[in-house]
């Protein structure tokens, strides 16, 4: 068995965060895990990624067209990346565009929403989508758009890590009075992920 | 990334467990397991957070009783050498460099390693192949054979935490410096990895150390007999990692390939060679210098209708070796590798990479995955930049201001305001290495009937690494020069390890040294800032100018955001652009919004937004404005 996590988003998104909590409810599972990610001078605004593996895995980065899933935190970052999606894998996108000083400097505009998800489409049929961003800013807290995310991973069909350890391994790694709110987030981005393919 | 309790809990002997650690956690974590009691570093990518985690755990080993000595060292010269000092206590000490910090250090490095040691001291270097964060992509396993120095090369987190004690144990055996290379694909990559109780370093009382003067002083009587006992030890090496199990064997069926491999290149093989399903003999290289003679003989002899395929990164190094050796032992197969194209001439490797190089070589198909579309026509580059808040993004549009961009050479440096050189700051021309931007600048300046101002940018942590003895060069050598000095009080695009403008004064230093111009400004004030540079233009000889600001992120980080934000009065913008046209502050952008001449109107993003006003200085007209967040109303 091999799975494969692909994250995408901009540096500063909780990309980490969310890694950290995928690694460590795998290894409570008994999983062999490998990943790598972005640190450094990246990480100022740039694109970042991180990698997820666990099963028989070797190599710390995921090969084109392997991964189970591509967790994208920003629409522009899902087709970065798209070429790492399997054809028949998922593509989790949070449809909140953040634009780019570079092309804010040049005048140009962020390419629209539905253009990307149709390029998206070559690479992988299956495409979910939530502006978890907004969702966030709902709750009161933007950043926590990632747990959104994660909560809408969580309900991949086939995924070989469970609900309650990934809920397990997501109260460990906050602070406990940031639970409840990253819990409902949670709870939130999984039941959308629910409600979209059903 | 992992946390502290966890990385550094206590485990029982017979206990075991796995944590998900990335490779500095598990190096830091190896540390610990090993007792050592000195660590030496200057924070650089991708080995910063080898110190940065046991930094940040201090106070928690040394409830444990675990007393660490950790020196933030001014640079890796010096890093280096007080590691060599503090390694005559006996105790277990490390250095720890990125690989350009190895360039740094090389000249203590390739002299001490002939005196050796007399404690265990391993050297922890990271390479950054594909220069994710840094200016040059350099192999530094060309250091060894120039240092007689062995090497191990771990293929992941786990290994690199098992290999720093067989570094050790060598170490200490042959009295010789080891170097421990990672990657960042080893640095930057999680593994489970199994913990071990933390051992604690033996405590010294009234420590008394002896130096036997005639190995030590490393004068030409000395360093000749030093010279001829290192290429001796190097050989009794050799005989000793002929027996190591990380120089491994792993069994295929016989037949027209082989592999040989080392470090961070065995994932991405293993991972090809399982996902092809090809049984090739394997040959997985732990330790590369001083090279394995024995095992790549034995192996290569046993394959000698193959084709021996070599894969490594970065360099051709093994390669190199392997194929003198199938020359030398007169193997009747072929050594092919990166100069046969297997592998490309740069840039990290992948598996993907990895595949097409085996579809080129092998007389056999090989599946790679297509891509199916091409995304360039669509997609923008998303570079780093400057964080909105920045200090030195004020600082530049004051020297903007003060000297327009096409009348000035900007040598800039290494640092977070590197990243200040692109547009619309355009506050660089060229970088080279930590301190150059003094001493290049100073050059620049002595050209003869040169029209334009020089100015140099340096960064408070790069002024004491090696910024000084430039300061120095260019006051004794009259050079016309603007130092600016873009104190942000935090080494910060390393992850905020401290240096030692803690307790030092960079005006102070200047002024010490001979600089009769000093001023210091403050950051967020662009307007005195600007007045204050176009006054140097006047100076003869050296000025510098230190520009304070704390790092936007530290500084918010222990203050919090303050009440006071900046928003476009969009009613009254004028839509003339000079905010984004000037600063390009990542908090700026466009809105859906036009005026009635419809100029599109700039927001700033509330999100994003660090609260700095420096767009309240930049707008012409006055329409950037102060709005306290919590009553609403305007200031």
């Amino acid at each position: 068995m091999e799975y494969n996590i692909f994250l995408s988003g901009v540096g500063g998104q909780g990309i980490l965060s969310v890694t950290d909590i995928l690694c460590n409810a795998a290894v409570e599972m008994g999983f062999k895990v490998r990943g790598s990610e972005t640190h450094g001078m990246s990480q100022r605004g740039g694109s970042v990624f991180s990698n997820v593996r666990f099963g028989d895995v070797h190599s710390p980065l995921i090969t084109e067209r392997t991964a189970n899933i591509l967790l994208a935190f920003e629409p522009a970052e899902a087709l970065r990346y798209a070429q790492f999606v399997k054809s028949d894998g998922y593509s989790l996108v949070n449809t909140h565009p953040i634009p780019s000083p570079s092309f804010i400097l040049s005048k140009n505009t962020y390419p629209e929403i539905n253009a990307i998800l149709t390029k998206l489409k070559i690479y992988c049929e299956r495409i979910f989508t939530l502006d978890a961003t907004q969702l966030a800013t709902d709750l009161g807290k933007p950043i926590i758009q990632n747990i959104i995310m994660l909560g809408s991973l969580s309900a991949v069909p086939g995924l070989p890590i469970t609900n309650s350890s990934l809920k397990e391994a997501l109260k460990l790694q906050f602070k406990t009075q940031f639970y409840d709110v990253n819990l409902q987030a949670y709870e939130l981005g999984r039941k959308r992920f629910e409600d979209f393919f059903s | 990334m992992a946390k502290l309790k966890d990385i550094f809990q206590d485990v029982g002997e017979e206990e075991e467990k796995n944590l998900v650690l990335l490779g500095n956690e598990a190096i830091a974590r190896g540390i610990v397991e090993l007792g050592v009691s000195g660590v030496f570093t200057y924070p650089g990518t991708p080995s910063s957070e080898i110190p940065t985690t046991l930094f940040q755990a201090k106070d928690l080993l040394k409830q444990n009783g675990y007393d660490l000595h950790l020196e933030w060292s001014t640079n890796e010269a010096v890093a280096l050498e007080s590691a060599y000092g503090y390694s005559f206590s006996g105790l277990r000490t490390i250095f720890v460099c990125k690989h350009v910090g190895l360039n740094v250090a090389a000249d203590a490095f390739l002299t001490l390693v002939n005196a050796g040691v007399v404690g265990g001291l391993v050297m922890i270097v990271a390479e950054d192949p594909e220069m994710h964060s840094s200016q040059n992509e350099q192999d530094n396993r060309w250091y060894t054979k120039l240092a007689n120095v062995p090497i191990f090369e771990p293929s992941d987190a786990k290994e690199a935490k098992d290999m720093l004690k067989s570094a050790f144990e060598l170490s200490e055996k042959f009295e010789t410096p080891v170097i421990l290379r990672t990657v960042t694909r080893i640095s930057h990559s999680r593994a489970d990895v199994p913990i071990y109780p933390i051992i604690i370093p033996k405590e010294l009382k009234e420590t008394k150390i002896t130096i036997d003067p005639s190995r030590f002083v490393c004068v030409p009587g000395n360093a000749r007999k030093n010279k001829i006992r290192i290429l001796k030890r190097i050989e009794h090496i050799s005989d000793y990692i002929a027996k190591s199990k990380w120089n491994l064997i792993e069994d295929g069926k016989k037949g027209d390939y082989a592999i040989i491999t080392c470090g961070s290149a065995y994932a991405y093989t293993r991972e090809v060679l399982d996902h092809l399903k090809y049984e090739f003999p394997l040959l997985k290289i732990g330790i590369s210098h001083p090279f394995p003679k024995k095992v790549v003989s034995e192996f290569i002899k046993s394959n000698p209708s193959s084709t021996i395929i070599v894969i490594e990164e970065a360099d051709s190094v093994l390669e190199t070796f392997v194929k003198k050796l199938s020359f030398e032992v007169k193997f009747s197969g072929k050594v092919i590798g990166r100069e046969e194209g297997v592998t490309p001439t740069h840039g990290e490797l992948t598996t993907r990479k990895i595949l097409l190089g085996l579809a080129k070589v092998l007389e056999k198909k090989v599946v790679i995955p297509e891509i199916p579309s091409s995304e360039e026509d669509i997609l923008f580059s998303r570079p780093p930049v400057l964080c909105p808040g920045c200090p030195h993004r004020a600082t530049f549009y004051a020297l903007n201001k003060a000297i327009p961009k096409r009348h000035r050479i900007v040598s800039t440096d290494i640092g977070c305001y590197t990243l200040g050189a692109a547009p619309p700051l355009n506050a660089g021309h060229l970088v080279i290495c930590m301190g150059s931007s003094i001493g290049i600048g100073s050059g620049l300046s002595q050209i003869p009937n040169l029209k334009d101002p020089v100015v140099a940018i340096i960064g408070d942590s790069t002024f004491w690494h090696t910024g000084l003895p430039g300061l120095v060069n260019a006051v004794y050598n009259n050079s016309k020069l603007l130092l600016l000095v873009v104190d942000n009080s935090a080494t910060a695009m390393t992850g905020f390890q401290p240096n030692p403008g803690e307790v030092l004064s960079i005006a102070d230093a200047a002024k010490g040294v001979g600089v009769n111009h000093v001023v210091e400004v403050d950051a967020f004030s662009p307007k005195h800032t600007l007045e204050v540079i176009k006054d140097t233009l006047k100076n003869e000889g050296v000025s510098v100018v230190v520009s304070k600001g704390e790092c936007r992120i530290q500084y918010v980080r222990r203050e919090g955001l303050p009440d006071t934000t900046f928003m476009v009065e969009s009613t009254r913008c004028v839509g003339c652009h000079t905010c984004i046209n000037r600063i390009a502050c990542p908090a700026i952008m466009w809105s859906n919004q036009k005026n009635e001449k419809g100029k599109t109107i700039p927001v700033i993003d509330q999100f994003l937004c660090a609260r700095c006003g420096l767009c309240s200085h930049v707008c012409p007209y006055g329409v950037i404005v102060p709005k306290n967040v919590n009553s609403g109303a305007d200031e």
